[in-house]
């Protein structure tokens, strides 16, 4: 049997309708590319992500860290470096995209968008996974109380989302154009780990260094996300308009670069 | 219909300098017809091909496209390497919009590459890369058929297979070919068209186009 390939009519909703397609297609794909069918395949998605945290907050546990506002330890880096990890991998990976997807990028639905924005859902499934089972265990162990306010989780969680996949638009792109940037990528994430508040609060830091590192747009989430743990914790230094300007403008500048490169695009 | 105008595209080179791929290419088809490109290595078929299936923008100029396009039909474009063949399989059904088991029903019968179905694509040899892409590009229905050096692979009962099937896909739609071959060619096509030079010029009859081309590179073309 053959099937009838309609002629993609342009009107917005059929396209919406096909965007998500798209989107579906290249998650089901990546799943697969990523993690594979091999012993426990797709749950290395949240496996993964949950070593790195435990290993982590153990640590932290092991050496008796000592917490400001008598906060627990373990759930207190379970907040920064989980949604750390999410924005590490999802900025990390993005300067590879278009080389790991050349061949898809024959089809003319597929944007370099859609590939981005697949990958990145898929990081922030797997990361979420993994926070909310490490935080259900953390309870169970004794090591932690539930969040107070886990609206706030969420929409830290999601801004993180948006925030990683902002930064990942340009680098997809430049890489496209220059092969350093997939080399300085990485280390750039690594310098910036202990600069976003994954290991502090930016209450504790002396308000010289506290005004340089707000500078950047992780930490407030990263205290956003602490706030969420822990209800007597309001912070000042968590200014999300602040941290929305980064998304837009980058969001604005990525698509930009997205359509220079799709431009320029080589294939085979 | 396909309607190509002023389509130019340019691609900046190492080093700072600029190449026109393509110059000021216009032409249409129409449903029912069927045209062969001709042209020397390198001079922008392939580019032209990916343009017209809307994979990569032209740098100036428009493409309207009143029919569906299949995507530039070549060895493994449009396919993952390192996936299965069935995976390939799922995700171009889903990307189509189209149910996945028939798909899968149609190229496990069309291509017969048996349990290979389920091996990487990367292990496959060309000939059986071929027997997928045709495979799953003949189970979609497409109006136009863009077809980039993608024929006679495999041995010569899949070969005869595939000529069939396109040959009948032929009589509703419409097919734009690129080959180095003019048996090919003549097999599928009664218009052509030289590209050289970044500049493509139509000739209603394909026998025309092939003369010229010879006369281009010098040689007869076979």
């Amino acid at each position: 049997m053959i099937i009838k390939v309609s002629q993609g009519k342009t009107t917005l909703q059929v396209g919406f309708a096909v965007q998500l397609r798209v989107i579906g297609a290249i998650l089901m794909r990546e799943l697969h590319t990523r993690f594979g069918r091999d012993n426990i395949g797709y749950l290395w998605m949240f496996v993964e992500p949950m070593l790195l945290a435990t290993a982590i907050s153990g640590l932290h546990l092991a050496i008796h860290a000592h917490l400001p506002y008598g906060m627990d330890v373990v759930p207190f880096y379970l907040c920064g470096y989980t949604p750390f990890l999410m924005f590490r991998q999802i900025v990390n990976r993005a300067p590879a995209t278009i080389e790991s997807n050349r061949t898809l990028l024959f089809h003319r639905q597929i944007s370099l968008f859609d590939l981005l924005f697949a990958r990145a859902l898929l990081d922030l499934v797997g990361v979420s996974l993994a926070f909310f089972t490490l935080e259900a265990v953390t309870v169970l162990l004794g090591l932690g109380q539930v969040p107070d306010r886990p609206l706030y989780m969420f929409v830290g969680l999601i801004l993180m989302f948006w925030l990683s996949l902002a930064f990942s638009l340009p680098l997809c792109a430049i890489a496209e154009l220059s092969t350093t940037v997939d080399r300085l990528v990485h280390p750039a994430t690594y310098i910036m780990m202990p600069l976003s508040g994954v290991f502090f609060l930016a209450e504790t830091v002396p308000p010289g260094w506290r005004d340089v590192l707000l500078w950047g747009p992780v930490i407030h989430i990263v205290q956003l996300i602490r706030m969420g743990q822990y209800g007597n914790f309001n912070s000042r230094y968590c200014d999300i308009p602040y941290v929305l300007i980064w998304c837009v403008v980058l969001t604005f500048f990525g698509l930009l670069t997205l359509k220079m490169a799709r431009a320029r695009l080589t294939l085979e | 219909m396909i309607t190509v105008r002023d389509v130019t595209k340019i691609y900046p080179m190492r080093g700072g300098g600029r190449r026109r791929v393509l110059d000021n290419v216009s032409f249409d088809v129409r449903l029912g017809q069927s045209i062969g490109i001709l042209g020397r290595n390198g001079s922008g078929k392939s580019t032209l091909a990916k343009i017209i299936g809307g994979a990569i923008p032209p740098t100036s100029g428009t493409i309207t496209r009143e029919m569906s396009v299949s995507w530039p039909l070549g060895f493994v474009g449009g396919f993952q390497s390192s996936l299965t063949g069935a995976d390939n399989v799922r995700f171009i059904a889903r990307l189509y919009g189209v149910p996945a088991h028939i798909l899968m029903d149609f190229v496990e019968d069309f291509a017969e590459i048996g349990d290979y179905i389920r091996m990487p694509v990367r292990t496959y040899s060309s000939g059986m890369c071929a027997r997928l892409t045709f495979g799953i590009s003949l189970a979609l229905e497409f109006d136009c058929y863009l077809i980039d050096e993608a024929t006679a692979v495999g041995d010569a009962r899949f070969a005869e297979k595939c000529e069939r099937a396109l040959l009948r896909r032929r009589e509703q739609g419409s097919l734009i070919m690129i080959s180095h071959s003019a048996k090919v060619l003549r097999t599928y096509c009664d218009m052509g068209a030289v590209l050289s030079d970044g500049r493509l010029t139509v000739y209603d009859d394909l026998n025309e186009a092939i003369q010229i081309y010879e006369g281009i590179i010098g040689a007869p073309v076979e």
